[in-house]
């Protein structure tokens, strides 16, 4: 991919983040997505934490582990698929949960 | 007490377009049924708006009403490159496919239904005698002669149950991410050359500028504008970018920019989309003693068709024939339902005489989307 510069413009929305404001969750106290750390700390490339629509998943360089953000899935599916250790265990959130389409 | 304790001949889990679409055909001949959505609204909203072609439907329920965005007037094919684009127009004087927006169509295929119950969740099948007999939802049992699964793209259960072999492997997977953008119906009108109810579907190729399997897409709603992107798993992941950078850099190109200018983002969503069944991939086990695979999870999807629901429909279609002989014959062990698959292979499968034909007609998109280095 070119590495164009993407001209942000006021009240213009770019990043996930900023996307992610406009999207409507009722988060469950509990996590629907659970991962293996063990197999994440053997893991180089963390491709989760770069193709992940919605950034759910961070690299935490201080506790040298994978944390996820479930509050903000977009229930895509990709992370099973993506994970190449299978260390992502995925499940609907509890019904009521999750993301709300309104 | 409630619905809750009664049995049903037939439970459906998911009422997404396939869910729907058989409970209507199944009550139209007298089935008790009931629907389990975990949602609180039918459909998962994973996308804003789609092309239907309206015969899909009108085959099925005779004339029908359909809660219309705009009808497709025009399809367009964009290839782009770095700074340019080739396009390429189709007229449509057939008034036959239409754009709908997401949430009114599944209210639409939902209407005047009282079997389905929301917020219920199916984490389970109870199985016993390897047959299929109920389902598990928060917590309850609920029993039956038959349950459907019609649980969608992402399908939990099939794999779970041990119905589908292993996840689909990253090569075989499109990721999506999708927003619609509002705009008012003169400037879309203006932007695209339309009038009055007129709109247009177009197809974006984009593996030339990006250097990835995958595609794009623009609707054109009433008043505003969806734009997707898709990019093979497999890809996106060697090229190690976010999808929505992607995307932000597919807005900035000249065939997009000028046609979503000033516009305001009022949604953003993603899903998955497999190359499945239809491209010689394996079809998941459809039938069981007591339960059938419809819909999405099927595999059955065709990814590079315009109305994404038309194989969802077919195989609603198939399996409610097969349920209706089953009834007949109270038998709803796998020797019954298997004619559903049967189904399914003469009739949605790409036949293998005609095999090579059947993927020449299809080449053309398909080559167009694959990225072959
Ligand atoms: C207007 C429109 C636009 C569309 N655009 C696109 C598009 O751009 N891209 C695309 O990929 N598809 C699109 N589709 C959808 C596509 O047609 C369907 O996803 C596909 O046909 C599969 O249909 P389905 O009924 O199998 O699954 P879905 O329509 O996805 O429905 C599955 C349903 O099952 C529910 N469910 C899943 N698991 C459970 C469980 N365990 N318990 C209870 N409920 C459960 C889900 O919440 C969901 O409501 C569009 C559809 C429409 C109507």
């Amino acid at each position: 991919m070119s590495k164009t510069k993407i001209k942000k413009t006021e009240n213009q929305i770019t990043t996930i983040e900023e996307k992610l404001y406009i999207v409507d969750f009722c988060p469950d106290i509990d996590s629907h997505i659970k991962v293996n750390q063990d197999l994440c700390l053997i893991c180089k490339n963390k491709d989760c934490t770069k193709f992940c629509p919605s950034n759910v998943f961070a690299w935490s360089d201080v506790d040298e582990q994978i944390i996820i953000t479930y509050e903000n899935c977009l229930e895509c599916g990709a992370c099973r698929m993506g994970c190449p250790y299978e260390a992502i265990e995925y499940k609907h959130p509890k019904a009521g949960f999750g993301l709300v389409s309104n | 007490m409630s619905i809750d304790t009664e049995k049903a001949e037939v439970i459906i889990i998911g009422a997404g377009i396939a869910g729907l679409t058989i409970n209507k055909l199944l009550s139209n001949k007298g089935f008790k049924t009931r629907v389990l959505e975990k949602a609180l609204k039918p459909g998962s909203r994973n996308f804003y708006s789609g092309v239907i072609n309206q015969d899909t439907y009108e085959n099925l329920f005779g004339k029908i009403d359909l809660p219309i965005e705009r009808l497709v007037r025009e399809t367009r094919f964009y290839t782009l490159q770095s700074n340019s684009f080739d396009a390429l127009t189709s007229r449509h004087t057939q008034e036959n496919n239409f754009i709908v927006s997401s949430e009114l169509f599944y209210s639409w295929l939902a209407k005047e239904n009282k079997t389905i119950m929301y917020e219920s969740l199916v984490t389970d099948l109870i199985v016993r005698d390897h047959k299929v007999c109920g389902v598990k939802v928060n917590g309850e049992e609920y029993y039956s002669n038959l349950v459907v699964i019609a649980e969608g793209l992402n399908p939990l259960l099939t794999k779970r149950q041990g119905l589908r072999k292993g996840e689909y492997t990253q090569d075989q997977v499109f990721l999506f991410v999708e927003e619609s953008i509002n705009l008012s119906s003169n400037s879309i009108n203006e932007r695209f050359n339309l009038q009055n109810n007129d709109g247009v579907a177009i197809r974006l190729f984009i593996n030339e500028l990006f250097n990835v399997s995958g595609f794009g897409y623009l609707y054109t709603n009433k008043k505003s504008i969806t734009l997707g992107l898709g990019i093979l798993l497999s890809d996106l992941i060697s090229a190690g970018t976010n999808l929505n950078l992607f995307l932000e850099e597919l807005k900035q190109h000249p065939a997009i920019k000028p046609l979503i200018l000033g516009g305001t983002i009022n949604s953003y969503s993603s899903y998955t989309l497999p190359i499945g069944a239809c491209y010689g991939k394996p079809l998941p086990r459809l039938c069981v003693d007591g339960c059938l695979v419809i819909g999405g999870a099927s595999s059955l999807i065709d990814p590079f068709m315009w109305d994404l629901s038309r194989n969802a429909v077919l195989t609603a279609k198939y399996a409610s024939e097969a349920i209706i002989k089953a009834k007949e014959l109270n038998d709803y062990s796998l020797k019954t339902l298997s004619s559903y698959e049967k189904l399914i292979k003469e009739n949605i499968l790409p036949k293998e005489s005609s095999d090579k034909k059947e993927l020449n007609k299809l080449d053309n998109t398909y080559n167009l989307i694959m990225n072959r280095k």
